[in-house]
């Protein structure tokens, strides 16, 4: 029975899947791609519509033969407004910051429509999982609804397959669509990894500390990243705003670090690059400069907001 | 600008709001409004109070109440409908309950489903409403009710404004409405009813006729200016004193009450000998009577519903007529009813009880040996009449249980056509005259609007017939011999008390008079042509189309209509849809900014992004640069930023600023070097 039903469901991911290949923006669907059956309450209305039949029939009622009529043809036209509210629809842009493995990726999805019918109650969701965002869409506006989608692993993450669905007009009848854009954002590696930030290049490791932070001169507060020991956080610093607040020292006088991965203790690659993702991260908030060696590619030593987005997108795809 | 919301509760649907729910109070008390007509006030007295709670709950955002609340007091609901009617089916009781079963399903809207649950359930509500009413303004107020359910179930599945509920729910209803009229005409119908009707089923049938008959009980129907039936003459009309309409024929006589059994059945008669008299096909509407015979003009010969002649000549039915009946009938006038007299039907036509009214059992019996001739007894008793001050009226004194015929005759002398035909047709089998007595309707007024006529309650007769040599069965009306004009002119112009008639009986003329029969034109139409479709007339409609015989052709026309009908809402809408759309204001700007750059010579290229436009115009006027970047910049951000990061005013800014941006067809000469130098 469980290796049946998990057939069925094998069947039903391939059906789907042949039936919305990933393709470029914009995506509209089509007529031909808007699924639509009866919801439970549809099929209790039916029953009661059946109900109110044989009750005409007994008293031989012709107004409520009309009522019975009148309400079964309400509800075969609804069906043609469901179908008609999601046919059309235009799934425009996607935005989606780069995050590290293991958050939570948002998708910023604009959705519109060239027509002049407003979009009522449309739900929209990833395909079988989170939340669900409920939007109207008048003729000419745009609307942005954000699905979120757990990044679990590092390099090219495709966007999750929206589900947009609708039981408007009257709740008897549920259309839907499935929209696989072939949108990718690029998911670094998990910031993770315990090792202390390598010395600089020049510097001899025995007889110099290394650089690390909370040794040295006291330069002021900053936001928890992750990663960072419990021990640097300022609890009193921390109940004064709303997110963690981490002493931050520096030493001045340091060269320009270098990442390798050999510098990294573990020997899983994973971890290793996890390693050099959070050194980065650190380094960048510390204000060292810093140079990453990721396969045969040299980045650096530099420092600023492009080298750091460098060196992760370099670590994702490596 | 975004109005996203996002749910996390369920994958479906959202749990209505506290407006939500206000407005499913605000349509049951709606939908339930005409059931305070009839139904017990106590009914009221607890649905009212539990609906009012909630309201005032549903406004004040009270928590709704518990399990052990709401099994209480579903339970005394239960309690006081079993209290109030003795039972909780049958058609009060059973929408009683439904009442305050709604009422309390108020209490625990919790979902989306429970919503749809009780907007399933107010449906059948509104359906309710038809077993006690079919009237026109009913017609109405299945419109008004079926619109304010559907926007319900819009305001349900949307949350929308309630303009644009009631809006959408109108548009639905009437796109709906040609697919409801294509089922309602084609849709198998088979007669009704399945499972029989609850005994206070029909409650608001009229009395009329009933199976038997004894002093005083036509009275009772004359009070009554209820229609009884329309009639059409398709034959050309028929004269006022031809307007006999046969109903039951009663042969039994208990002493006092004349009354029909099953046994009538068996006996043999009601034929006509063809050739004889003129015949005159009449199409009848019957309102319901609870009973299984059908009223025709005298004397019926067939009907073309499946119907049966009995010996009284009456065509009867299978089973009671409780809904309003359409059929046409051919009756003779004039001709000769069973020529032949069978002999258990002569047995029966002669019966009396063994004793009882003695004083008219000698006067017959000395008619009997007087004139011996059936003819001739007939004119004595029709003398008698004549002769002796016999009155008409409505109001005529108690008579003895035992001895009724006794007293009318010989001491009151004033009756009701009751007291004159129950009295004759007993003189009659007294002086060995086979007689029965026949009851039903006299009399006709034509309506004012279409060609119908119009017999009321009111209009209710009795009368006799005695059966003779050569002749067959003949009518006579002794009411005639004492109130002529009651056969000619109706009751009103032969009763002297004419006040407690009921006004449609006696006034003709008034305005009143007019608009009321107006009214009944209207009202007759809708009971002829819409009430009154069922089976019957469904298939003379299906003959009319082409359609006849047989399901098949009905039920492929039906599909197909309702298909091709489905088609064009369907493509109505996408034709709807396609035309002039209008554009998001900050789009309708930016292309009014680009617009007038294409005139003075800087069309955008398809494949030019806002940046890059302005990029380009900047590096041909350098006039233009700082305001067309700025432009550009703000456009791009407005469209493609996420819409969380952009403010309302940002965009009022940038549509304000794309209006103000005018440029010139060339650079201003002054201002080229201070920027140029710059």
């Amino acid at each position: 029975m469980a290796r049946l039903r998990r057939h069925a469901r094998d069947l039903r991911a391939r059906f789907i899947e042949r039936r919305n290949p990933p393709s470029g923006l914009p995506l509209t669907i089509s007529r031909r791609r808007v699924y639509i059956l009866p919801t439970r309450n549809g099929a209790v209305f039916a029953i009661l519509l059946l109900v109110m039949l044989l009750g005409a029939t007994n008293y031989s009622n012709s107004l409520a033969f009309a009522l019975t009529f009148w309400l079964a043809a309400i509800a075969l036209v609804s069906m043609h407004h469901a179908h008609a509210n999601l046919v059309g629809l235009r799934l425009s842009t996607i935005h989606a910051g780069p995050v590290f493995a293991g958050d939570t990726l948002k998708f910023d999805i604009t959705l519109d429509h060239a027509n002049a019918r407003r979009r009522r109650a449309l739900r929209i969701s990833a395909d079988g999982q989170g939340a669900t965002t409920q939007v109207d869409i008048a003729p000419g506006e745009t609307q942005t609804v954000t699905v979120e989608h757990v990044a679990s692993e590092r390099g090219r993450c495709m966007c999750p397959r929206l589900r947009v669905e609708s039981i408007y007009p009257v709740g008897l009848f549920r259309a839907w669509s499935w929209l696989q854009p072939n949108t990718q954002v690029l998911v670094y590696p998990r910031c993770a990894g315990h090792d202390r930030l390598p010395g600089g290049a020049g510097a001899k490791q025995s007889s110099r500390r290394l650089v690390l932070l909370g040794t040295d001169e006291f330069l002021g507060h900053r936001d928890y990243v992750a990663g960072d020991s419990p021990r640097h956080i300022d609890w009193k610093a921390s109940a004064r705003s709303d997110d963690l607040r981490v002493r931050e020292y520096a030493d001045r006088q340091s060269d320009a670090v270098c990442l390798t991965e050999d510098r990294v203790s573990a020997a899983d690659r994973e971890t290793r690059l996890s390693q050099l993702a959070r050194w980065v991260v650190v380094a960048d908030r510390a204000g060292v400069a810093y140079g990453l060696q990721v396969n045969t590619k040299q980045f650096g030593p530099d420092q600023g907001p492009a080298h750091r987005v460098a060196c992760l997108r370099a670590l994702a795809v490596a | 600008m975004n109005s996203a919301t996002t749910t996390t509760t369920s994958r479906f649907e959202n749990a209505p709001d506290a407006g939500q729910r206000l407005r499913l109070i605000v349509c049951l008390s709606l939908i339930a409004i005409p059931h305070a007509l009839h139904l017990p006030i106590w009914v009221l007295g607890l649905a009212v109070p539990i609906m009012t709670w909630q309201f005032v709950g549903a406004l004040r955002e009270w928590p709704l109440p518990g399990r052990w609340v709401r099994f209480v007091l579903a339970a005394a609901a239960f309690g006081a409908v079993f209290a109030g009617f003795g039972r909780v089916n049958g058609q009060e009781a059973g929408v009683s309950l439904l009442v305050l079963l709604l009422a309390l399903k108020l209490c625990e809207i919790r979902t989306h489903r429970d919503a749809m649950v009780f907007l399933s359930l107010a449906c059948f509500l509104l359906a309710t409403q038809f077993l006690f009413s079919q009237s026109l303004a009913m017609a109405l107020y299945l419109v008004v009710g079926t619109w304010v359910l559907v926007a319900a179930f819009v305001d349900i599945a949307s949350a929308g404004t309630p303009r644009s509920t009631l809006g959408e729910s109108a548009k639905l209803l009437a796109q709906a409405l040609p697919v409801a009229v294509l089922l309602f005409v084609l849709f198998p119908r088979i007669p009704g009813p399945i499972w029989g009707l609850p005994s206070d089923a029909g409650a608001q049938a009229r009395t009329g006729l009933s199976e038997s008959m004894s002093p005083g009980s036509l009275t009772n129907l004359a009070l009554d200016g209820g229609v009884a039936l329309r009639a059409r003459f398709v034959d050309g009309d028929v004269p006022p004193a031809q307007r006999y309409w046969r109903g039951p024929v009663l042969w039994d006589f208990d002493g006092r009450t004349w009354s029909r059994n099953d046994a009538d059945r068996r006996l043999a008669g009601g034929r006509v000998e063809p050739g004889s008299g003129r015949r005159q096909r009449v199409d009848i509407t019957l309102e319901p009577t609870r009973h299984d015979w059908l009223i025709a003009l005298d004397v019926p010969l067939a009907a073309d519903t499946s119907s049966t002649l009995n010996a009284g000549a009456t065509l009867s039915v299978e089973d009671d007529v409780n809904a309003r009946m359409r059929y046409s009938t051919t009756s003779v006038v004039g001709g000769v009813l069973d020529r032949e007299l069978d002999a258990r039907a002569r047995r029966r036509a002669l019966l009396l009880p063994v004793e009882g009214n003695e004083r008219a059992r000698r006067l017959a019996a000395r008619w009997h040996a007087q004139y011996r001739e059936p003819a001739r007894i007939v004119e004595a008793a029709l003398q008698r009449f004549r002769q002796q001050p016999y009155r008409y009226t409505l109001s005529p004194p108690a008579t003895r249980e035992d001895a009724s015929v006794d007293d009318f005759l010989f001491d009151t002398l004033a009756g009701f056509c009751e007291h004159y035909a129950g009295a004759f047709t007993f003189l009659m089998r007294a002086a060995g005259v086979p007689a029965r007595v026949v009851t039903g309707y006299q009399g006709a007024e034509r309506a004012t609007v279409g060609d119908y006529w119009l017999v009321r309650n009111s209009d209710a007769h009795a009368w006799s017939e005695v059966w003779l040599a050569g002749r067959g069965w003949v009518r006579v009306d002794p009411t005639a011999a004492v109130a002529p004009g009651r056969i000619e002119a109706g009751v009103a112009a032969s009763i002297a008390d004419r006040s407690s008639l009921p006004y449609m009986a006696r006034a003709s003329g008034a305005t009143w008079y007019r608009v009321q029969m107006l009214w009944d034109g209207i009202n007759a139409g809708w009971n002829r042509w819409f009430l009154a479709y069922g089976p019957q007339l469904q298939q003379r409609m299906l003959d009319l189309l082409g359609l006849g015989g047989g399901w098949g052709r009905p039920l492929l026309a039906l599909t197909a209509g309702v298909v091709a009908l489905l088609a064009l809402v369907s493509v109505g809408m996408a034709w709807r849809s396609r035309r002039a759309v209008d554009p998001d204001a900050v789009v309708a700007a930016w292309r009014s900014v680009c617009a007038r750059l294409a005139r003075i010579g800087y069309p955008r290229r398809a494949d030019e992004g806002a940046r890059a436009y302005a990029d380009r115009i900047a590096a041909v006027r350098a006039d233009l640069a700082d305001d067309m970047q700025s432009l550009a910049a703000q456009y791009t951000r407005l469209r493609y930023a996420p819409a969380h990061a952009s403010r309302p005013h940002e965009r009022d800014t940038f549509i304000r600023a794309a209006r103000a941006f005018r440029p010139g067809k060339r650079a201003p000469e002054r201002r080229r070097p201070s920027r140029s130098a710059s």
